[in-house]
């Protein structure tokens, strides 16, 4: 019997029409092709710089094409649309090679060869292939046609999407009747093994004229061609775009730390060369770096970082998809303005900096950095708002953004020692810890706790100074700049080994932006440095039955990956009652990118988001571990009444409050 | 060539950064010292209007500081916001309009102008004097207290702000503008426009000046600033005091 | 010793004469639309300037009453027209000034004066022969006196500016940041609808309604533009009144500039009370109405 499974040769399907297929095909394919390098060479890449690139590069594209591309690494986060993208494309992959395979074996091998290759038990499992590849995509292609129609989750769906996905549904299902009527025509007991199709086959008449069936057959074939031809020219202006561009953006990404910003000039080399002829930040889309460009074609209009950004959810008018979106839109002509013509001023003024947006893209787009280089902009052309200004103001002269006198940060030398090179650590109290009375709390807390542990640490006092994380994040890089040399300086006058951050902002500006400008030391944030002493048994805590929640605060989780210390430091004495979004998925406070220092329009305040999930759980505790969530957290439940249901609390203070003696 | 219809001067002032000035705890004195200079508020708003004049109808600006050597950072600045040219006098001693008006007065004398905008009080002394000052020894006429400047062929009309109402007025130029604070809000600008803007030559002059005056300080302290805390826990012993208080602020 | 005192503000005229009739023998100068009351407050002469005036014709007119009556002392208030009069004043009769003037004593041939400096931070106390100021306004509480003054008219020559048009404030804008008195409303306020309770009191201070942030964004009790604070407006009134505000830091960055703060509030340990010159603790809807009757009384 196995000598007898054979893949029927389609004997009725004339050979003009054979040739029709096969130079279409191949047209088809260098239509695909040419476009897939004109996306490219319209960003002015040229094909000696695609080749050489490949040639340096080949190695980590082929690793992350595989793990992004092929295994979903980031798109497979979430679980229905993470399962929804998985059936579609192994479905359509092995779709894909079965009709290359009898392509190769009845149009190649057979006519030229005289043999073919799916036989015998290769064949049926072949057979079972097929159709499990067909029976996933149309699974996958229903689901995503159900998301869109049932809408449960706020999802931009264009009426090309439902072409897309109705068009494939078609031509699967095309598939399916073609196989189903051969399997009618020529009816082997093996094909049983087309599991599907040969139950479908049963609805065509078991006496059906012969003839009939063949002009059927012949007619259904010629359409399903043409339906998938019209797909595969439709495929550079459909969604399916991204299965090339998406594909190169993932293998060609160069990673950099999560943390960091683009630097557009180097203030230092700029005042001693004297040439300061660059142009900062994007006025116009054209004015974007290339990569960001190749970015944006990537786009695949998911729209999971708009689900998971802060400011679409508290309704302002930022939408980091639709910044990508309208990029795409123009970028080979650029000639858009990215304010107000990508995004309005406010918008741009909305983004938090969470990041959320960038740890969701399952195509490793940065939306984010759109944002900033829109503000560099803005600030270069004095179109910032009056707090903004008097922020940087304040900067300028105080270096601090409180305006206050910097000699006002000696008064935390109450609780410290100065900082001299006798000492192991510097503890950073920021400039929060030293003009917020709850930062100063925090500080003085803080302090205890290291004294007690017995640290050799000390502070800088009045010689601390920004340090420029929030001027950056609001695009005025010179100020930035300005104050990392002077810190820089300041930590090399004292030759300074450790750095114990009370902030995630100060942490993750310190390990992330300024080593690109000089500064090599190691960076720990209090919670890191507090959990080590709790584990070490120098700080011995207690164990109440208290229920606590925990918000991560975005530049200690999702940017820099620490989400174990705080974890660690609250189930060392409480019960730890997560909050629906955490960790990774954690949600903003509202605070960061300049936010807490300035307001933007929007309908809900994302504080207040973020507070009702924390009294979702009704833990009676809310940790915190960065000053500006404290303070946003403080805020929200004041406005909310919610005072007397939840206390807010540094993860150094809960320390404090549980210690055994 | 570009078509320059108005000649502008600002006057600029540079101050103490008063915001950021303490004064001694026990004497209660000003300590200035180690204080860093910035641009006097109301100049800058002088500087912002001036530059939305040039933006609008084109113009060139000329940027006057009487001050001293250190006063290049605040032409920098200026510069940076869109002064065409800076001239800075040093000199500056004291507080005396006086002296400053002559100074500035002779200065501008030498020059070309339509409009000579500065700020209608100072952030540090409030005396408001230089510009009915400047425009007795130029002779030209003053249109103060400026919210709005719409400059035309030969003559510019002004929104100014008086107590109780507003009024419009006009006047052939040149002129002298004294602009409110209200006028509009100064841009900031950015650090590297500062470095771009300090480039530009400035030009350093120096004025002689005597100053006669018969004014001596006698003291110069901070009144009691901090708060006073009194707080009562029952509120008839309160209300006489908050009464009296109250009464104080309504004058 | 005479003395003249111009201004172009009924009231603060009458404060300044009130103040100045009992240091010398006082005359008084005024231009206004239609002076009202100025000839009831101890000035011996009291002339009217007439016509449409600016800072030159008022000057030119102002000279020539003070060339004829040969005065020991000018004191000119410190309005928007005051000072650029001042201005020119003392530039054509070459006389040293001092500026802002709120305290003035004779002793022996010298004067002594009192002015804020460095942006109010301190208080000069200063000696000098000069004989011309400008005066700030409220020195003292005005009061009149029973004989009135002899009054008469100056007719002003024209003013090389022009007036085109006058534009009467509209009161509907909140100015925050200029306001004399602020009323400020905190969550203590409990709901909208109790703002009504507090508002005999800002009539009776003459002051503008404020609110924290909760109060004008959060719960809109307030409109947006009151809002004081870190993402609000800074204000640095003569007087700030907070009700049931707990004085968080972000609420104080917004008027730690104010002169005098009064607070209330049932809660003893409220931060605002550090940041208070006069406090009281207790409930707000009970104070605020005795003080609304004391203030009538
Ligand atoms: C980035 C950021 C910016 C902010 N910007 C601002 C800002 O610009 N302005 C601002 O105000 N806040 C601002 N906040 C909010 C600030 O943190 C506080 O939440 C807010 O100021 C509290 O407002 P409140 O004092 O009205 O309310 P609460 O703090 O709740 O205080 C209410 C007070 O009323 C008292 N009280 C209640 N009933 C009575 C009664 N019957 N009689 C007397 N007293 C009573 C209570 O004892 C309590 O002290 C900001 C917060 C953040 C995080
Ligand atoms: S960084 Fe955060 S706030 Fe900004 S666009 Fe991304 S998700 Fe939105
Ligand atoms: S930027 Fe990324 S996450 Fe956002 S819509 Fe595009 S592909 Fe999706």
């Amino acid at each position: 019997m196995a000598a007898g499974i054979v893949s029927p040769t389609l004997v009725f399907i004339p050979e003009l029409e054979l040739i029709i297929l096969y130079v279409t095909s191949f047209s088809a394919a260098i239509f695909v092709l040419y476009w897939w390098y004109r996306s490219y060479r319209c960003l002015g890449i040229s094909i000696t710089a695609i080749l050489d690139y490949i040639r340096k590069n080949w190695k980590a594209m082929i690793s992350q094409a595989l793990s992004y591309g092929a295994f979903h690494k980031k798109t497979a986060k979430n679980a229905y649309a993470g399962v929804m993208h998985l059936l579609i494309f192994y479905g359509m992959l092995i779709l894909f090679i079965s009709t290359s395979l009898i392509a190769l074996s009845h149009d190649i091998l057979k006519p030229l060869f005289h043999f073919g290759i799916l036989t015998g038990t290769f064949y049926l499992n072949f057979e079972v292939w097929a159709n499990t590849g067909g029976l996933m995509l149309i699974a996958g292609l229903c689901m995503a046609l159900y998301r869109r129609l049932a809408k449960k989750i706020k999802l931009e769906s264009v009426f090309d999407d439902y072409i897309l996905i109705s068009g494939l549904i078609i031509l699967s299902i095309e598939g399916f009747f073609l196989g189903a009527l051969k399997i009618a025509l020529f009816r082997n007991g093996f094909d049983i093994y087309r599991y599907i199709e040969w139950y479908l086959s049963y609805i065509f008449p078991a006496g059906m004229n012969v003839n009939t069936a063949i002009q059927v057959y012949r007619e259904l074939w010629l359409v399903h061609i043409l339906t998938a031809f019209a797909l595969v020219i439709y495929l550079p202006f459909s969604k399916f775009s991204h299965i090339a561009l998406s594909w190169t953006n993932v293998a060609i990404k160069k990673f950099h730390p999560r943390g960091q910003l683009s630097t557009p000039f180097l203030l230092s080399e700029a005042l001693e060369t004297g040439n300061i002829d660059f142009t900062v930040g994007a006025k116009e889309v054209a004015n974007l770096s290339t990569p960001m460009k190749i970015d944006s074609l990537a786009c695949t209009n998911c729209g999971r970082c708009e689900r998971a950004c802060p400011a679409v959810l508290s309704g302002s008018d930022l939408d980091p998809r639709l910044v990508v979106q309208n990029v795409k839109a123009v970028v080979y002509n650029g000639k858009v303005e990215m304010v107000p013509g990508i995004l309005s001023e406010n918008a741009a003024w909305a983004c938090t900096t969470c990041q959320a947006c960038v740890e969701e893209c399952p195509v490793l787009i940065d939306p984010h950095s759109f944002v900033i280089e829109a503000r560099r902009n803005l600030v270069m052309e004095n179109k910032i708002s009056k707090e903004a200004g008097q922020y940087f103001n304040n900067l300028t002269n105080t270096q601090n953004p409180y305006g206050n006198s910097p000699s006002d940060r000696d008064a935390l030398l109450k609780f410290g020692p100065k900082y001299d090179s006798s000492k192991e650590v510097l503890y950073w109290a920021g400039c929060m810890g030293a003009f917020d009375p709850r930062g100063k709390k925090i500080a003085e807390t803080v302090m205890g706790l290291l004294t007690k542990a017995g640290v050799n640490f000390g502070i800088l006092g009045s010689e601390e100074k920004c340090n420029g994380e929030t001027a950056r994040r609001m695009g005025e890089e010179g100020r930035f700049q300005e104050l990392v040399l002077q810190n820089i300086d300041t930590f090399k006058k004292y030759n300074v080994k450790k750095i114990i951050t009370a902030c995630p902002h100060c942490y993750n500006t310190f390990k992330n932006e300024y080593p690109k400008f000089g500064l090599q030391v190691e960076v720990v944030h209090h919670s890191e440095f507090l959990a080590k002493l709790v584990d070490d048994g120098k700080l011995k805590v207690r164990k109440t039955d208290e229920t606590v929640t925990l918000h991560d605060p975005c530049y200690l989780g999702r940017v820099n990956g620490e989400y174990d210390n705080t974890r660690f430091i609250v189930s060392s004495f409480g019960n730890l009652k997560e909050m629906e979004k955490s960790r990774q998925n954690s949600m903003c406070c509202g605070a960061g990118g300049g936010n807490y220092w300035y307001k933007v329009k929007s309908q809900d305040s994302i504080s207040h988001l973020r507070m009702q999930q924390a009294l979702d759980t009704k833990a009676t505790k809310l940790a915190v571990a960065c000053p500006f969530c404290n303070a946003m957290m403080d805020d929200a439940s004041r406005s909310m009444d919610a005072q007397n249901k939840i206390e807010i609390k540094d993860i150094s203070e809960l320390i404090s409050d549980n210690l055994e003696n | 060539m570009i078509y320059l219809p108005y000649n502008i001067i600002v006057l600029i002032k540079q101050i103490l950064d008063i915001d950021q000035m303490k004064t001694n705890q026990s004497t209660g004195e000003p300590i200035t010292e180690g204080v860093p200079m910035r641009i006097e508020n109301l100049s800058k708003n002088a500087i912002e209007a001036a530059v939305r004049i040039k933006e609008k109808y084109g113009g060139k600006l000329t940027g006057i500081i009487f001050g001293g050597e250190q006063s290049s950072s605040a032409m920098k600045e200026a510069y940076a916001i869109g002064v065409d040219e800076g001239i800075v006098i040093k000199g500056y001693k004291g507080k005396n309009p006086s002296v400053t008006a002559r100074v500035l007065s002779e200065k501008i004398k030498t020059l070309p102008y339509d409009m000579v905008i500065l700020g209608n009080q100072s952030a540090d002394t409030y005396t408001g004097l230089l510009p009915g000052k400047l425009s007795s020894l130029l002779n030209v006429p003053l249109l103060g207290n400026a919210v709005s400047i719409e400059p035309g062929e030969k003559e510019v009309k002004v929104t100014r702000v008086l107590e109780d109402h507003n009024v419009i007025l006009k006047g052939n130029f040149p002129v002298i503008i004294s602009v409110s604070q209200e006028i509009n809000e100064p841009r900031l600008p950015a650090v590297l426009q500062i470095i771009k803007a300090g480039k530009r030559e400035i030009k350093m002059e120096t004025a002689s000046v005597q100053d006669s005056s018969s004014i001596k300080i006698l003291s110069d302290r901070a009144p009691k600033s901090e708060r006073k805390k009194e707080v009562y826990e029952e509120p008839e012993k309160a209300i006489p005091v908050l009464t009296r208080v109250i009464k104080e602020a309504m004058l | 010793m005479r003395g003249i005192v111009f201004s172009d503000k009924e009231d603060i005229l009458s404060q300044a004469l009130t103040f100045f009739r009992q240091k010398m023998e006082i005359d008084a100068a005024i231009y206004s639309e239609n002076p009202q009351s100025s000839a009831e407050f101890g000035a011996k002469k009291l002339f009217f300037l007439q016509g449409t005036g600016f800072s030159d014709n008022v000057s030119d007119a102002l000279l020539s009453i003070i060339q004829k009556e040969n005065y020991d002392f000018i004191f000119i208030t410190s309005t928007a027209l005051g000072r650029e009069v001042a201005g020119i004043v003392s530039d054509k009769l070459g006389k040293e000034i001092i500026a802002e003037i709120f305290d003035f004593n004779i002793d022996n041939s010298k004067v002594k004066t009192k002015r804020f400096a460095w942006g109010g931070k301190t208080v000069a106390e200063e000696e000098s022969d000069c004989r011309i100021f400008t005066v700030m306004p409220g020195i003292v509480e005005a009061s009149k006196v029973p004989e009135k003054s002899e009054v008469s008219q100056v007719r002003m020559n024209d003013s090389k500016v022009s007036l085109v048009q006058t534009i009467p404030k509209s009161s509907s804008t909140v100015d925050l940041e200029h306001a004399g008195i602020i009323v400020s409303i905190g969550r203590g306020i409990g709901k909208k609808e109790s703002i009504d309770q507090i508002m005999p009191l800002v009539k009776a201070v003459k002051g503008e309604l404020a609110g924290s942030r909760p109060v004008c964004l959060d719960y809109q009790w307030l409109s947006e533009d009151r809002q004081v604070g870190l993402s609000g407006r800074k204000v640095k009134p003569k007087l700030y009144i907070a009700l049931g505000v707990s004085g968080q830091i972000q609420h104080i960055a917004g008027m730690r500039g104010s002169k005098t703060v009064i607070a209330i509030n049932k809660d003893k340990m409220a931060p605002i009370f550090e940041e208070a010159d006069y406090g009281v603790v207790g409930d707000l809807f009970q104070i605020v109405p005795m003080i609304v009757k004391a203030l009538q009384q």
